[in-house]
């Protein structure tokens, strides 16, 4: 009996239940699912990754399995499926890494010590806690380094009252800083 | 290496375990037969609550609107028939170019429309809100609803064209409502009111098909 006749008869048989005939059709569809994945795959490792997608997706959807029909024609069509969706995960994830690793470069040029990159989501998290006002005066002294007076004029305050708002605001960071130690 | 084929052991064991008795889907056939069904007695009952145009009856003896009629029906029931085919992995061995049949009757009723557009008419399209944009909502409600409750069921390989064919059958049977109970036969107002509502919905419905139908 060829395998597609085989498995035709086998997929059947699951549909009414009959688990060892199941396991034996997942069992011999596994090498054809592989080597019908594999060609063309950047990593071979992956063609694993598929065929396990593959055979949960059988599993799925065995009652889409008609027995007036050929089976291996509807095997090829998950594959070909789970394949594709396998490959545009994985390139959307790489893309995005990508992303990451280039705002990671970006910000290790900009910080001092490198140790504390990690600790750079925790302030800039802690800095939008502020109130807006106190977030701008805070940025303008302490990151780019104007000076109270220079924050002053340019938001129309008094001198003491930005100070007051810097020093709220370092007592506030120091805060909910002091809690993530 | 080893652990890896142990891991596709694992799974093939587990899975035999989980194993019960499935029912096998229906034809792509009796499948569709539920929603047309459904969406003809919705459209029935909400027609008969609107109401009919007012001239119906001068309208049911004209040979262009009866056509019209039919066209876009014909839209209706082959795109929904192709969403059905398109819900099974394989679409039973079906080419995926059966979609040509609703698309090539969509694409001959839009020429038809362009046919009738004039430029002049641009400056009657009145985007602001009138009561057949509620009505279109109530007309595609259910049967909306019906065809996404199929659908979900199959397994398609073909999430994105599923997704417009299911668009197309339920937009085509609400503009085919819409022109049973509207009285306009401006093309101004059938393209900005009964259309483009339509379309924007099916386009923005079948962008979305593959979050709606992964499985």
């Amino acid at each position: 009996m060829s395998d597609a006749q085989n498995w035709k008869e086998l997929a059947v048989k699951a549909q009414d239940g009959d688990k060892r005939a199941y396991s034996t059709l997942l069992t011999e569809i596994l090498p054809f699912i592989k080597a019908s994945i594999i060609s063309g795959l950047a990593n071979p490792d992956w063609a694993d990754d598929i065929a396990q997608d593959v055979l949960i997706s059988v599993h799925k959807s065995l009652n889409s399995y008609s027995n007036d029909r050929p089976f291996k024609p509807w095997l090829k069509a998950i594959i070909s499926f789970r394949r594709t969706d396998f490959l545009r995960k994985h390139y959307k994830i790489k893309e995005i890494n990508e992303r990451g690793q280039i705002n990671a470069e970006t910000l290790s040029e900009k910080v001092t010590f490198q140790t504390d990159l990690s600790e750079l989501s925790y302030i800039e998290g802690a800095i939008l806690t502020l109130p807006v006002k106190q977030q701008q005066i805070f940025k303008m002294i302490k990151v780019e380094g104007y000076s109270a007076k220079e924050v002053a004029q340019e938001m129309q305050m008094s001198v003491s009252a930005v100070k007051v708002s810097v020093h709220r605001s370092v007592n506030k960071l120091k805060k909910i800083l002091g809690e993530h130690d | 290496m080893i652990k890896e084929k142990q891991s596709a052991e694992e799974l093939i064991a587990s899975l035999s375990d989980e194993l019960v008795k499935v029912k096998v889907m229906p034809h792509p056939l009796l499948r569709t037969l539920p929603w047309f069904l459904i969406a003809t007695a919705y459209m029935v009952i909400v027609i008969s609550i609107i109401g009919l145009r007012t001239d119906i009856d001068v309208k049911i003896n004209d040979n262009g609107f009866v056509y019209e009629l039919l066209h876009i029906f014909a839209i209706s029931i082959s795109a929904a028939l192709c969403s059905s085919w398109l819900c099974v992995p394989d679409m039973r061995g079906r080419s995926k170019w059966i979609i040509a049949i609703p698309v090539a009757l969509l694409a001959i009723f839009i020429l038809e429309g362009i046919n009738r557009f004039n430029i002049g008419i641009i400056h009657n399209i009145n985007m602001s809100w009138h009561h057949c944009y509620g009505d279109a909502l109530v007309f595609s409600a259910v049967p909306a609803f019906a065809i996404l409750a199929i659908s979900i069921k199959g397994n398609t390989t073909h999430p994105y064209l599923m997704s417009l064919m299911n668009s197309l059958s339920v937009g085509a049977l609400g503009y085919a409502a819409l022109r049973l109970t509207c009285s306009s036969d401006d093309i101004a107002h059938l393209s900005s009111m009964h259309i483009i509502p339509y379309l924007l919905f099916g386009i923005i419905i079948a962008a979305l098909g593959r979050n709606i139908y992964r499985w």
